[in-house]
């Protein structure tokens, strides 16, 4: 069964960009622009095998999000990726904290994303 | 402020003038005189200066006298006047001065305010641009995501059009050996069949045979039953009127003798054509040429399995080339949606770029507002704008082309997982 991703990014060229690559790739995609709307997904069933996040976004920003996804139930080991432009000590320091699994700095090529997620998403 | 009276404060300053130059003049008469033979007999005459020179030198020593002297006569008679003067000269350079910085205040509210508004005409252009990127973006993902799914298709066409040469061969593999057992059951058969006919032709022979030994005994009777007839009919005649009766069936008997031996003839003529048509129908049979023609169409099957082998080989070797294509097509397609990305990153440096004009704005505007007022401090704006290009430029440090140079140089890496 395909494993499901979900894509969390204001931006839509690179929501389209990251999903088409997943999907061509076997995955099942979910998306959301922000952080809240996110959450909204998780709290409405939605299980993904991974949460690929950016870190910059109105309403929610992603360390928001990591912080609120592993307060909830049942998403405690799911694994969290940051997708963003922001590459600095400080802001890796904190995603790890909050218990981000792994740190991207966009842009990703395509292969190099489906290496990583292999990495976190064993047998993926 | 006070301003002064631009009037001139008394009348009768020319005739004062002139006064003051008149005993100017008379001062320096008085000196010359006194002076002048002073001057030639200490340093003139000695020097051996001419006349001509003499004259020169104390008309030029006169007039260097005579100018301070007739300032510092004038004074006292002037004196108002002067004083008046100097406070016009004074406000008038005040008053240019602030002519000056309003002049200046005013241009640069207007420099100011053009800047802005080339600002925001730079800003707007710059979202333009970032909505024609983005929009051509996402065209591109689709084109991406289209030529992707035309190769996944073709890909899937040529995998099932081998499944379907496959499953043919299969069929033809199955239909070639039930062929090739009848081919070799036929080719099995005649040798039974043969055995078979050759058994019955020789047990028929045979029969025919021991027929033949019945047709010899018919002959036999017929030929005692000719010669009982002859008897009978001699010994009737011996018997004369008597033997007359006895005589007719003794002719009866004779005739019945002939019926026999012919029938027998004709029995065992037949016997013997049979026993012939039997010994040449051993001797060839037409289903030898059957099973050669069915021979040459087994070897024709076999040829065709050949050449499905072959096709079926033909679309291993093109599927396998065909998936290393694909394979290595949507590897680059996963790589080209990976630079799509690059969109984003350059929105993000737009949005940070129209950030630091936005808060450039505040300050030009605060500089327009402090520009009006000759009296405003400015100083401490410089301070602001260096404080907004220290916050841009550490703002763009933090993001994705200096992570990129940083990696390049050793620093953090561009992925990493905790």
């Amino acid at each position: 069964m395909a494993k499901t991703i979900l894509i969390v990014d204001d931006s839509a060229t690179m929501v389209m960009s990251v999903k088409n690559n997943l999907e061509i790739a076997g995955f099942k995609v979910e998306t959301a622009e922000d952080g809240l709307k996110a959450l909204a997904k998780l709290k409405g069933g939605v299980k993904p095998d991974l949460i690929i996040t950016d870190i910059n976004m109105p309403h929610m920003g992603g360390m928001e999000l990591i912080k609120n996804v592993r307060a909830m139930p049942g998403f405690r080991f799911t694994p969290i990726l940051t997708l963003t432009t922001e590459s600095q000590a400080d802001k890796r320091a904190e995603g790890k904290k909050l218990g981000a699994t792994g740190w991207m700095v966009k842009p990703v090529g395509g292969t190099d994303l489906l290496k990583i997620i292999k990495q976190v998403l064993p047998g993926a | 402020m006070k301003h002064l009276d631009h009037r001139i404060p008394r009348s009768g300053l020319i005739p004062r003038l002139v006064a003051a130059a008149l005993v100017a003049i008379a001062v320096t008469s008085l000196i010359s005189w006194f002076c002048s033979s002073w001057l030639h007999t200490t340093f003139l005459a000695p020097a051996g200066v001419t006349w001509a020179g003499e004259i020169t030198i104390t008309t030029l020593l006169s007039m260097l006298t005579f100018t301070p002297l007739t300032l510092l006569i004038a004074w006292p008679f002037t004196r108002q006047e002067l004083i008046w003067l100097r406070a016009v000269i004074a406000e008038g350079d005040n008053r240019m001065d602030a002519y000056e910085r309003q002049a200046a205040g005013r241009y640069g509210a207007q420099l100011v305010e053009h800047d802005l508004r080339l600002d925001a005409a730079i800003v707007d252009q710059l979202q333009v641009v970032v909505g024609d990127t983005e929009s051509s973006a996402m065209a591109l993902i689709q084109q991406v995501r289209k030529l992707n799914d035309h190769a996944a298709e073709l890909l899937d066409y040529l995998g099932s059009s081998g499944l379907s040469a496959h499953d043919m061969e299969k069929e033809i593999e199955g239909s070639v050996a039930a062929i090739v057992q009848i081919s070799e059951f036929v080719q099995a058969l005649p040798d039974m069949i043969r055995e078979d006919v050759k058994g019955i032709q020789t047990a028929a022979i045979k029969e025919i045979d021991g027929l033949a030994a019945f047709i010899n005994v018919i002959k036999e009777i017929s030929k005692q039953t000719d010669l009982l007839a002859l008897n009978a009919a001699i010994e009737a005649a011996r018997a004369g009127d008597a033997g007359r009766g006895f005589a007719v069936v003794a002719g009866e008997v004779r005739k019945l003798s002939e019926r026999s031996a012919n029938a027998a003839a004709m029995i065992e003529k037949g016997l013997r054509d049979a026993q012939r048509t039997m010994q040449e129908g051993l001797k060839l049979s037409p289903m030898d040429r059957q099973i050669a023609e069915a021979g040459a169409i087994v070897g024709s099957i076999r040829k065709l399995q050949g050449n499905y082998d072959d096709i079926r080989e033909y679309y291993k070797t093109l599927i396998v080339a065909v998936t290393e294509h694909n394979t290595n097509l949507a590897a680059e397609i996963a790589e080209m949606l990976g630079q799509i990305q690059y969109q984003d990153v350059v929105r993000q440096r737009i949005e940070r770029v129209a950030a630091a004009v936005a808060q450039r704005k505040d300050i030009l505007l605060e500089l327009a507002r402090r520009l009006g007022n000759p009296q405003a401090d400015l100083t401490e704006l410089p301070a602001q704008m260096l404080g907004v290009l220290d916050e841009y430029l550490a703002n763009e440090a933090r993001h994705a082309p200096a992570a990129v140079a940083a990696e390049q140089a050793g620093g953090l890496p561009k992925f990493q997982l905790f």
